[in-house]
Protein backbone atom coordinates (compact mmCIF):
# COMPACT_ATOMS: atom_id res chain seq x y z
CA UNK A 1 0.00 0.00 0.00
CA UNK A 2 1.62 3.69 -0.80
CA UNK A 3 1.83 6.42 1.43
CA UNK A 4 -0.22 8.97 0.38
CA UNK A 5 -3.01 6.78 0.49
CA UNK A 6 -2.93 5.02 3.85
CA UNK A 7 -2.75 8.46 6.19
CA UNK A 8 -5.57 9.82 6.60
CA UNK A 9 -5.33 13.90 7.49
CA UNK A 10 -4.95 14.18 11.19
CA UNK A 11 -8.29 16.85 11.32
CA UNK A 12 -10.30 15.00 10.09
CA UNK A 13 -9.96 12.13 12.72
CA UNK A 14 -12.29 14.20 15.49
CA UNK A 15 -14.73 14.73 12.07
CA UNK A 16 -15.23 11.83 11.43
CA UNK A 17 -19.17 9.76 12.86
CA UNK A 18 -19.37 6.65 14.11
CA UNK A 19 -21.53 5.42 11.46
CA UNK A 20 -19.20 4.26 8.70
CA UNK A 21 -20.65 7.15 5.79
CA UNK A 22 -22.23 6.30 1.98
CA UNK A 23 -18.71 7.51 1.06
CA UNK A 24 -16.72 4.75 2.91
CA UNK A 25 -19.73 1.98 1.65
CA UNK A 26 -19.50 3.10 -1.47
CA UNK A 27 -15.76 2.40 -1.03
CA UNK A 28 -16.11 -1.00 0.08
CA UNK A 29 -18.92 -2.10 -1.94
CA UNK A 30 -17.11 -2.27 -5.26
CA UNK A 31 -15.43 -5.70 -4.69
CA UNK A 32 -14.40 -6.27 -8.39
CA UNK A 33 -13.05 -3.18 -10.42
CA UNK A 34 -10.19 -1.06 -11.39
CA UNK A 35 -8.25 0.79 -7.77
CA UNK A 36 -7.84 3.92 -9.54
CA UNK A 37 -11.77 3.95 -10.34
CA UNK A 38 -12.85 3.09 -6.62
CA UNK A 39 -10.41 5.57 -5.69
CA UNK A 40 -11.73 8.44 -7.66
CA UNK A 41 -15.90 7.38 -6.73
CA UNK A 42 -14.73 7.88 -3.28
CA UNK A 43 -13.31 11.28 -3.62
CA UNK A 44 -16.04 12.32 -5.34
CA UNK A 45 -18.19 11.12 -3.20
CA UNK A 46 -15.98 12.54 -0.66
CA UNK A 47 -16.60 16.06 -1.61
CA UNK A 48 -20.05 15.69 -0.05
CA UNK A 49 -18.68 14.78 3.31
CA UNK A 50 -15.95 17.40 3.73
CA UNK A 51 -12.64 15.83 4.66
CA UNK A 52 -13.41 12.28 3.85
CA UNK A 53 -11.12 11.92 0.89
CA UNK A 54 -8.24 10.59 2.58
CA UNK A 55 -10.63 8.03 4.37
CA UNK A 56 -12.10 7.49 1.91
CA UNK A 57 -9.59 5.91 -0.20
CA UNK A 58 -7.48 4.47 1.94
CA UNK A 59 -9.61 2.29 3.09
CA UNK A 60 -10.24 1.09 -0.66
CA UNK A 61 -6.53 0.46 -0.55
CA UNK A 62 -7.23 -1.14 2.53
CA UNK A 63 -9.76 -3.60 1.45
CA UNK A 64 -8.02 -4.26 -1.92
CA UNK A 65 -5.66 -5.93 0.04
CA UNK A 66 -7.43 -8.16 2.39
CA UNK A 67 -9.27 -9.14 -1.02
CA UNK A 68 -5.84 -9.55 -2.48
CA UNK A 69 -5.02 -11.75 0.80
CA UNK A 70 -7.90 -14.28 0.65
CA UNK A 71 -7.42 -14.31 -3.11
CA UNK A 72 -4.51 -15.56 -2.23
CA UNK A 73 -5.69 -18.08 0.79
CA UNK A 74 -8.12 -19.33 -1.60
CA UNK A 75 -6.20 -20.25 -4.18
CA UNK A 76 -3.44 -22.06 -2.16
CA UNK A 77 -6.21 -23.63 -0.20
CA UNK A 78 -7.70 -24.94 -3.86
CA UNK A 79 -4.14 -26.26 -4.72
CA UNK A 80 -3.64 -28.21 -1.58
CA UNK A 81 -6.62 -29.08 0.02
CA UNK A 82 -8.08 -32.73 -1.20
CA UNK A 83 -11.58 -32.27 -2.43
CA UNK A 84 -13.35 -34.94 -2.08
CA UNK A 85 -12.31 -36.00 2.18
CA UNK A 86 -15.02 -34.66 4.57
CA UNK A 87 -14.35 -33.88 7.73
CA UNK A 88 -15.99 -36.21 10.46
CA UNK A 89 -15.20 -39.51 12.08
CA UNK A 90 -12.67 -38.25 14.59
CA UNK A 91 -14.78 -36.62 17.07
CA UNK A 92 -13.40 -38.51 20.78
CA UNK A 93 -14.58 -37.18 23.59
CA UNK A 94 -11.57 -39.36 25.45
CA UNK A 95 -9.30 -37.92 23.34
CA UNK A 96 -10.11 -33.97 24.34
CA UNK A 97 -10.08 -35.03 28.14
CA UNK A 98 -6.77 -37.02 27.87
CA UNK A 99 -5.55 -33.65 25.56
CA UNK A 100 -6.51 -31.42 28.42
CA UNK A 101 -5.98 -32.84 31.50
CA UNK A 102 -2.77 -34.85 30.78
CA UNK A 103 -0.59 -34.21 27.59
CA UNK A 104 -1.70 -30.21 27.88
CA UNK A 105 -3.06 -29.97 32.00
CA UNK A 106 0.37 -27.46 32.37
CA UNK A 107 -0.88 -24.88 29.53
CA UNK A 108 -4.36 -25.58 31.45
CA UNK A 109 -3.38 -24.66 34.89
CA UNK A 110 -1.28 -21.73 33.46
CA UNK A 111 -4.23 -20.58 31.68
CA UNK A 112 -6.55 -20.64 34.57
CA UNK A 113 -4.11 -18.37 36.35
CA UNK A 114 -4.17 -16.31 33.50
CA UNK A 115 -7.86 -16.33 33.34
CA UNK A 116 -7.81 -15.12 37.56
CA UNK A 117 -5.28 -12.59 36.99
CA UNK A 118 -7.27 -11.20 33.84
CA UNK A 119 -10.45 -10.94 36.06
CA UNK A 120 -8.54 -9.40 39.00
CA UNK A 121 -6.69 -6.72 36.50
CA UNK A 122 -10.02 -5.54 34.64
CA UNK A 123 -11.85 -5.49 38.23
CA UNK A 124 -8.95 -2.90 39.46
CA UNK A 125 -9.06 -1.00 36.04
CA UNK A 126 -12.88 -0.91 35.78
CA UNK A 127 -14.22 -0.18 39.63
CA UNK A 128 -14.97 3.24 39.76
CA UNK A 129 -13.45 4.44 43.13
CA UNK A 130 -15.91 5.94 45.65
CA UNK A 131 -16.33 9.49 45.52
CA UNK A 132 -14.73 11.45 48.79
CA UNK B 1 -20.62 -34.49 5.22
CA UNK B 2 -18.61 -30.97 4.54
CA UNK B 3 -15.44 -31.02 3.11
CA UNK B 4 -12.42 -29.61 4.55
CA UNK B 5 -11.81 -26.97 1.87
CA UNK B 6 -15.80 -25.60 2.94
CA UNK B 7 -14.07 -24.70 6.86
CA UNK B 8 -10.72 -23.65 5.94
CA UNK B 9 -12.31 -20.99 2.88
CA UNK B 10 -15.04 -19.98 5.54
CA UNK B 11 -11.65 -19.57 7.90
CA UNK B 12 -10.32 -17.52 5.52
CA UNK B 13 -12.92 -15.30 4.82
CA UNK B 14 -13.53 -14.24 8.81
CA UNK B 15 -9.93 -14.19 9.11
CA UNK B 16 -10.31 -11.33 5.68
CA UNK B 17 -13.27 -9.30 7.31
CA UNK B 18 -11.69 -9.22 10.51
CA UNK B 19 -8.61 -8.04 9.53
CA UNK B 20 -10.16 -5.64 7.36
CA UNK B 21 -12.09 -4.30 10.55
CA UNK B 22 -8.74 -4.58 12.24
CA UNK B 23 -6.74 -2.25 9.81
CA UNK B 24 -10.07 0.39 9.09
CA UNK B 25 -11.81 1.05 11.92
CA UNK B 26 -11.59 3.49 14.70
CA UNK B 27 -13.43 3.07 16.86
CA UNK B 28 -11.48 0.58 19.65
CA UNK B 29 -14.49 -1.60 20.46
CA UNK B 30 -14.93 -2.38 16.82
CA UNK B 31 -11.71 -2.85 16.84
CA UNK B 32 -12.07 -5.73 19.71
CA UNK B 33 -14.87 -7.07 17.73
CA UNK B 34 -12.57 -7.99 14.80
CA UNK B 35 -9.46 -8.94 17.06
CA UNK B 36 -12.42 -11.69 18.25
CA UNK B 37 -12.78 -12.46 14.75
CA UNK B 38 -9.62 -13.10 14.10
CA UNK B 39 -9.43 -15.82 16.96
CA UNK B 40 -12.49 -17.90 15.90
CA UNK B 41 -10.98 -17.83 12.40
CA UNK B 42 -8.01 -19.37 13.84
CA UNK B 43 -10.10 -21.45 16.12
CA UNK B 44 -12.50 -22.81 13.16
CA UNK B 45 -9.34 -23.68 11.65
CA UNK B 46 -7.92 -25.84 14.54
CA UNK B 47 -11.47 -27.91 14.85
CA UNK B 48 -11.61 -28.64 10.87
CA UNK B 49 -8.01 -30.02 11.06
CA UNK B 50 -8.63 -31.67 14.21
CA UNK B 51 -11.22 -33.53 12.97
CA UNK B 52 -10.07 -34.51 9.44
CA UNK B 53 -6.98 -35.89 11.00
CA UNK B 54 -8.77 -37.38 13.98
CA UNK B 55 -6.67 -35.75 16.59
CA UNK B 56 -7.81 -34.56 19.74
CA UNK B 57 -5.26 -31.77 20.23
CA UNK B 58 -6.77 -29.18 17.61
CA UNK B 59 -10.00 -29.15 19.88
CA UNK B 60 -7.83 -28.58 23.09
CA UNK B 61 -5.83 -25.53 21.70
CA UNK B 62 -9.38 -24.20 19.91
CA UNK B 63 -10.46 -24.47 23.55
CA UNK B 64 -7.71 -22.76 25.62
CA UNK B 65 -7.77 -19.90 22.13
CA UNK B 66 -11.28 -19.65 23.46
CA UNK B 67 -10.26 -19.08 27.10
CA UNK B 68 -7.48 -16.59 25.77
CA UNK B 69 -10.01 -14.45 23.79
CA UNK B 70 -12.26 -13.78 27.61
CA UNK B 71 -9.35 -12.91 28.83
CA UNK B 72 -8.21 -10.36 26.23
CA UNK B 73 -11.71 -9.28 25.71
CA UNK B 74 -11.83 -8.42 29.34
CA UNK B 75 -8.56 -6.95 29.93
CA UNK B 76 -9.25 -4.91 26.81
CA UNK B 77 -12.74 -4.10 27.51
CA UNK B 78 -11.66 -2.73 31.36
CA UNK B 79 -8.60 -0.42 29.31
CA UNK B 80 -11.30 1.00 26.91
CA UNK B 81 -13.51 2.28 29.87
CA UNK B 82 -10.59 4.03 31.48
CA UNK B 83 -9.36 5.67 28.41
CA UNK B 84 -12.86 6.50 27.82
CA UNK B 85 -13.08 8.02 31.61
CA UNK B 86 -10.15 9.76 31.19
CA UNK B 87 -10.14 10.91 27.05
CA UNK B 88 -14.11 11.22 26.87
CA UNK B 89 -13.30 9.29 23.57
CA UNK B 90 -12.71 5.56 22.22
CA UNK B 91 -11.24 6.47 18.69
CA UNK B 92 -8.12 5.40 18.20
CA UNK B 93 -6.51 7.90 16.09
CA UNK B 94 -7.56 10.70 18.78
CA UNK B 95 -5.04 8.50 21.25
CA UNK B 96 -2.14 9.62 19.71
CA UNK B 97 0.23 11.46 22.90
CA UNK B 98 2.79 8.23 22.26
CA UNK B 99 2.87 8.60 18.58
CA UNK B 100 6.29 8.30 17.59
Amino acid sequence: MSAPTSTAPPETAKARPAEPTRTGRAAEGASRGDEGGRASLGQRNATAFRGEAGAASSRAAKSVMVLVLFAVIAFAVAETVPWYRPVGGGEDPDGVAEAIFERYVVAFEVLGVLLTAALLGAMYLAIREASP
Amino acid sequence: MIPLYAYVLLAAALFAVGLLGVITQRNAIRILISVEMLLNAANINFVAFSSYWGHADGYAFALFAIAFAAAEAAVGLAIFINLFRLRETVDVTALAAMKG
